[in-house]
């Protein structure tokens, strides 16, 4: 069966053969039956990651779980199980995953193969780094268990890889024991790009940080964020509402957005409408810590399900770089500037701090990474090239999660290790079976 | 009586209505007993079942067909349960 297959950012739209599989022998079947496939979990990548060159496979059948072990923590499950769902077993006897993206509605095995990260990346790595072993269908149909100590190059590649050493069908992945479901959270108020960069620098002790950047303030007020710090809230720290509930319900979306919005919906002035409103908000909140449920504070777009709609048909592209810290600041403010001036805002922008690097293909490494959101319009992909151009300057890369239309040129020069990992690949798939479009774009 | 001494069996324990309905058992408490023909897909279930509820789950080979080896499966079960649940047949996903 033939279907128009798109990532979260509904470009580009593709056409693919669609398969699914809810066993470990169906999906060895659809790895030994043909070229061009790979492997796809919930379809949160927003790109062409997990769309396969002739053959998309579906994996969100494969989600049960096999064992926990709540003295170690450690929990074996397939891959397509959703975070959300991990979350919702498993919060209430007082487990969290170690590291969470900004949503939960993302497979096991898409989250180690973009090897996410969270708010915590500075301090606790990315998903990979909670990743005990990986089991792998690679694309001869063998199955195959790796980790740090068999078939560790498996493992290394398989984290960060985007599913192209194999279709991902289980893992053991370690969760961290939390006492309540509640976060601590502290507002800081940045007034430019230097303050928030410094903030996130002073905040390194904080479990969890991020910085909310409003793209529209220009001057002398470019750049200028509220910084957001976590920490997992004791149980002696609860009070009223929250000590009635240690583990309030991590719920589903409220809010559902049942159509396309009109082009027209997310316009400039909207945009500089909200960030004024939401700047203004959060800096009367700054101060004084506060008590947020995990559901909001780890995923507060999961509330309105959807949510990609609100950019209309022709879908949005995110563009999210990582640059080391020598040349971050000026490349920011550069980037910053360029699309302050362009007029047409991002109107999510999120600043924060990475520590080291952990996949062969892993996107992080030690710097500040810039997500920025931007709808489809006529001279978008124009512009995201010359942002690419500051980024490569800057000794910089793209997230490959979120990526929809880098270059391969952008790509080689971010990624030194792409080299190795198309050298693995070529020993594990010689028939060269596993192609999604974004490895035929950057040749990988 | 509460919910933790009794025990439901699923005739077709690798159905998706069997496999929602005892999660919501053993969701509230209730021991688990998963039949069927399959029995390394049982055990799939019954791991899944397990880890999500935290409750007993046991699985037991049982072909509806095979009417001579029933008295053999009941005399099988650990314990006889007090609910039934039959979703053999064309319920089968």
């Amino acid at each position: 069966m033939n279907r128009l297959v798109s990532g979260w950012g509904r470009y580009p739209v593709v056409e693919t053969e669609w398969r699914e599989t809810s066993t470990r022998a169906e999906a060895v079947a659809a790895m030994r039956s043909g070229g061009g496939i790979v492997a796809r979990g919930n379809g949160r990548a927003y790109g062409d990651a997990a769309i396969g060159a002739l053959t998309t496979l579906s994996t969100v059948g494969l989600d049960r779980m096999i064992a926990f072990d709540p003295a170690t923590g450690s929990l074996v499950l397939e891959a397509g199980v959703l975070l959300a769902d991990v979350i919702a077993t498993f919060l209430p006897r007082g487990f969290f995953p170690v590291v969470v993206p900004g949503t939960r509605y993302v497979t096991i095995g898409g989250v180690i193969a973009a090897d996410v990260h969270g708010k915590n990346h500075h301090k606790d790595g990315s998903f990979g780094d909670h990743v005990i072993d990986v089991t792998v269908a690679t694309g001869s149909g063998e199955i195959v268990r790796a980790s740090r100590t068999d078939s560790a190059d498996l493992f290394w590649s398989t984290i960060g890889g985007m599913g192209l050493t194999g279709t991902i069908l289980a893992a053991t992945i370690r969760l961290r024991q939390v006492e309540t479901g509640w976060i601590r959270q502290r507002i800081v108020v940045a007034g430019d790009l230097t303050a928030a960069i410094a903030t996130l620098d002073a905040a390194d002790d904080a479990t969890y940080s991020v910085a909310w950047i409003d793209c529209v303030a220009r001057g002398s007020a470019l750049g200028r964020s509220l910084v957001f710090l976590g920490e997992h809230a004791g149980r002696a720290e609860l009070r009223g509402r929250a000590e009635q509930t240690p583990f309030p319900t991590v719920g589903e979306p409220r809010l559902t957005v049942p159509f396309e919005l009109p082009d027209i919906a997310l316009n400039h002035l909207g945009v500089v409408a909200f960030n004024e409103v939401y700047f203004r908000l959060g800096a009367r909140k700054a101060g004084d810590p506060f008590l947020v449920a995990a559901g909001p504070y780890f995923f507060p777009l999961d509330g309105v399900a959807d949510w990609n709609r609100i950019y209309g048909r022709r879908g949005f592209v995110q563009h999210q770089c990582v640059l080391p810290p020598a040349s971050a600041s000026g490349a920011l403010a550069e980037m910053l500037n360029r699309i302050a001036r362009r007029g047409d805002a991002s109107f999510l922008a999120v600043l924060k701090k990475l520590g080291r690097s952990t996949g062969v293909l892993s996107f992080p490494f030690e710097g500040y990474t810039l997500a920025l959101d931007f709808p489809m319009t006529h001279g978008l992909l124009a512009f995201l090239d010359e942002l690419d151009l500051i980024v490569v300057k800057a000794g910089g890369r793209l997230y490959l999660a979120k990526d929809a239309r880098q270059s391969r040129e952008t790509f080689d020069a971010g990624y030194p290790t792409a080299d190795q990992f198309r050298a693995f690949r070529r020993g594990l798939d010689p028939a060269h079976r596993i192609r999604s479009h974004l490895s035929e774009r950057l040749a990988l | 009586m509460t919910a933790s001494d009794k025990t439901l069996l699923v005739l077709g324990g690798t159905s998706d209505i069997g496999r929602a309905t005892a999660i919501a058992f053993a969701a509230n408490g209730w021991t688990v007993q998963l039949a069927g023909r399959n029995e390394d897909a049982l055990r799939r279930e019954a791991d899944d079942i397990a880890v999500r509820t935290g409750a007993k789950v046991s699985t037991h080979r049982f072909d509806a067909l095979d009417t001579g080896a029933f008295a053999a499966f009941v005399d099988g079960l650990p314990v006889l349960p007090d609910t039934v649940l039959c979703v053999l047949g064309v319920l089968r996903g």
